[in-house]
């Protein structure tokens, strides 16, 4: 790893684990004035994130999403990046970056065990539908771990309130209804989302391999996990589900994701594998 | 019974009950071992280890579910479902984009916040400004025929976003359905210089495997050249391939980018999909022999180094061979800088009855003694891979996935809301109960309602 890319990630590290920290000195003491610095921290920790990402595209000339090192990098770019801006931009979900933040922090780590040099991809993989593909999936990946955030905080203010205990820290959440609101759009974008890289990637994959759709273990967790999503919606939808119940729902929804997105490649060998290019 | 049937099918809860049953076929796929994936020595292993639950498994097709009529069959109740709610959707339509509002129940308020009632001065002049303040809020309004009431819909047109995205639906299980059961598919691997006449026996390999002669793509061509394009780092950035198109309308010459594919005269679609590399040999018996047999071997394993076999026609010998298309010598033994042709050399080992012999350093134009030939690597020629595609399902399926996204964004970004305003008299005093709930999400619509809401009540409440 190059001494300037070192920086900018190891820069990105510290400034999420220092934000995490005063994340949680701010949720337990309740150190209101604290709440503006943490975001500059956090902001911070995404300027050093972006920097580490557009010096790999400097240096490959093309999306980083070749190599693991390279997905995780922009995978939790795309989970950070939204929860700061959405931090920033209302008071009552500050505290969002806290429910994703160790989820961040841990593929950045990841990023750093399986490093690689990077290289240019071969012409048959360079196309216009690979920055398409590769960008609606980490949108819809990101939205859909913001909604975990989103669906945990619910379900554990939810519980406190529900046994008539001390909210505690859990005061600072936003009401269970924001909460709610905030959960159900984020499973909504991610669904529109990913929805576009399915889309995209058939298109892709038409040209690369000949076939729109080849039931590649990639693809297809990718469609269970938008039938997954697509039931909560059916559910919220039609059937009126809310709070509690779609919360659950969402939470365990993320397994799907993690699967399609990291998983699966341990589980089972796929077209997906770029990293012999 | 067969009205009862159809109405169960028909149901929302089948909707949801076919996604749950077509998710685990997919889980199913997914987490147990799939025989297209595996090798027969691989399923056989399967088999001696799980002999009861192999046995099981592929009873149920469990070990071929992509393949399957399972697939088939859970899709069929999905697909039946989505078509008749989509014709009663349509039925209902016309309706739907009137005012069209649910009738007011308490579940229908997502949020008592957005439940506000007082007590009014006038009536019916609350009445009037609310009906005003709804227009001009983008609200289509109705007046409650004999009520003192109106009801008023937001976003009405969302609902056609539904309507295209279940369309789509149906178009793509047809499309998908159309392709799996009438696609070609098959690829050559042509040398420079190599034609195709379209026969069965020149293709590598093409699906389905019992495709008439008659019924294969009416193409041929001649591969005239593959031209590489190498940076100043040796990483390759772009590769043409040069054919001269022979049939069906005649000689005419084209160039194709990778993956850029042409459409031939009968609709089948040739892509260049790979290349590599096809170093020319020859083989002489002595050093003087003036009649060297020779071949171009296309080796098919792309990255730089992988072995690869290759035998010479009229020969019993079969020789191994790696070839490094820009030839470092390392430490750790011979590897490649780049993929660009470079500094090529090859590794050849002559493979006799009984056992390999040693490995010998070929550069280009040189000649070596292997085993009891003599090789000489004369000239390096490209290899072109090329697909030749026929999908009558392919256009219709991208049809749907287009109008699946038209539609499905058209009716998450739009969302429906609704508000209700209905005057119930106390005496002489009248109050006015103020609802509405949204479609999703609750944010947009309730800084709509908040506005619309402190307007009434700072102009009209007693």
């Amino acid at each position: 790893m190059s001494s300037s890319e070192a920086l900018f990630i190891w820069g990105a590290i510290v400034c999420y684990a220092a934000s995490t920290v005063v994340s949680l000195i701010l949720v337990i003491f309740q150190k209101d004035k604290w709440a503006r610095f943490n975001l500059w921290i956090a902001a911070a920790g995404v300027a050093f994130h972006l920097a580490a990402l557009v010096y790999r595209v400097g240096v490959t000339g093309h999306v980083p999403v070749k190599s693991d090192y390279e997905n995780a990098l922009t995978g939790s770019l795309f989970i950070s990046l939204p929860a700061v801006l959405i931090a920033a931009r209302s008071r009552k979900l500050l505290v969002l970056p806290l429910a994703v933040m160790p989820l961040v922090l841990f593929l950045l780590g990841f990023a750093l065990v399986c490093h690689e040099p990077g290289s240019p991809l071969t012409p048959p993989y360079k196309s216009t539908w690979l920055v398409v593909h590769v960008t609606f999936a980490q949108l819809s990946y990101g939205a859909y771990s913001l909604a975990f955030g989103a669906g945990v905080c619910h379900l554990l203010k939810e519980r406190r309130l529900r046994r008539g205990l001390d909210l505690g820290m859990l005061n600072r959440l936003p009401d269970l209804e924001d909460l709610d609101d905030v959960m159900f759009r984020f499973v909504l974008l991610g669904f529109v989302a990913s929805a576009l890289m399915i889309v995209a990637g058939a298109f892709w994959a038409d040209a690369l391999w000949g076939n729109y759709w080849s039931w590649d273990p990639v693809e297809t967790w990718s469609l269970l996990s938008w039938i997954v999503y697509g039931l909560i919606i059916h559910l919220r939808v039609v059937h009126n589900w809310r709070g509690k119940r779609i919360a659950r729902l969402v939470v365990f929804a993320i397994i799907f994701v993690l699967i399609s997105f990291w998983g699966v490649n341990f589980l089972a060998s796929t077209q997906h594998d770029f990293s012999a290019l | 019974m067969l009205r009862t049937l159809h109405r169960k099918l028909c149901s929302t809860r089948a909707t949801l009950f076919s996604m749950v049953v077509f998710s685990f076929v997919l889980l199913a796929g997914l987490t147990l071992p799939q025989t297209a994936d595996l090798t027969s020595v691989e399923v056989q292993t399967l088999y001696d280890r799980h002999p009861t639950l192999y046995t099981l498994a592929n009873r149920l097709v469990l070990t071929e579910v992509f393949r399957s009529w399972l697939l088939l069959a859970v899709i069929a109740p999905l697909l039946y479902n989505l078509l008749f709610n989509l014709l009663r959707r349509l039925r209902g339509l016309r309706t739907e984009l009137e005012v069209y509002c649910p009738p007011l129940a308490p579940e229908h308020v997502i949020d008592e916040r957005e439940r506000r009632v007082f007590t009014c001065l006038d009536a019916e002049r609350a009445l009037l400004s609310a009906h005003r303040s709804m227009e001009r809020a983008g609200y289509r309004v109705a007046e409650h025929v004999g009520t003192a009431s109106l009801r008023g819909v937001r976003g009405r047109y969302a609902v056609v976003g539904s309507v295209v995205f279940h369309a789509s639906l149906i178009l793509l299980i047809i499309g998908g359905v159309m392709s799996a059961r009438y696609r070609f598919h098959g690829f050559v691997i042509l040398g420079e210089s190599e034609e195709f006449n379209g026969s069965a026996e020149q293709f590598v390999g093409f699906t389905p495997e019992n495709t008439e002669e008659d019924d294969l793509p009416q193409v041929a061509f001649r591969v005239r050249s593959v031209e590489v394009d190498v940076d100043d780092d040796d990483h390759i950035t772009d590769a043409r391939l040069f054919i001269e198109e022979l049939a069906p309308i005649g000689h005419s010459r084209r160039l194709l980018r990778v993956n850029e594919p042409y459409h031939a005269a009968d609709g089948s679609a040739v892509r260049f999909s790979d290349y590599g590399f096809a170093p020319l040999f020859e083989l002489r018996r002595a050093p003087d022999d003036t009649r060297p047999r020779i071949g171009a071997f296309k080796l098919i394993l792309t990255p730089p180094g992988q072995p690869d076999q290759f035998a010479f026609p009229m020969t019993m010998s079969e020789f191994e061979v790696r070839l490094f298309p820009d030839f470092v010598a390392g430490e750790k033994g011979p590897s490649s800088r780049s993929r660009a042709l470079e500094n090529p050399v090859a590794f050849i080992s002559h493979k006799g009855k009984q056992a390999r012999g040693p490995e010998v350093m070929l550069p280009l134009g040189g000649t070596v003694q292997v085993g009891p030939y003599w090789i000489s690597m004369p000239k390096i020629l490209y290899w072109a891979r090329l697909e030749i595609d026929r999908d009558p399902g392919k256009n219709i399926v991208y049809l749907s996935l287009m109008l699946g996204l038209l539609g499905l964004c058209w009716r998450l970004l739009w969302q429906r809301s609704w508000l209700y305003v209905t005057v119930e008299r106390r005496g002489d005093e009248a109050m006015l109960h103020i609802a509405g709930s949204s479609e999703y999400t609750r944010r947009p619509f309730a800084d709509r309602f908040k506005t619309l809401v402190d307007v009434l009540e700072k102009e009209h409440a007693k």
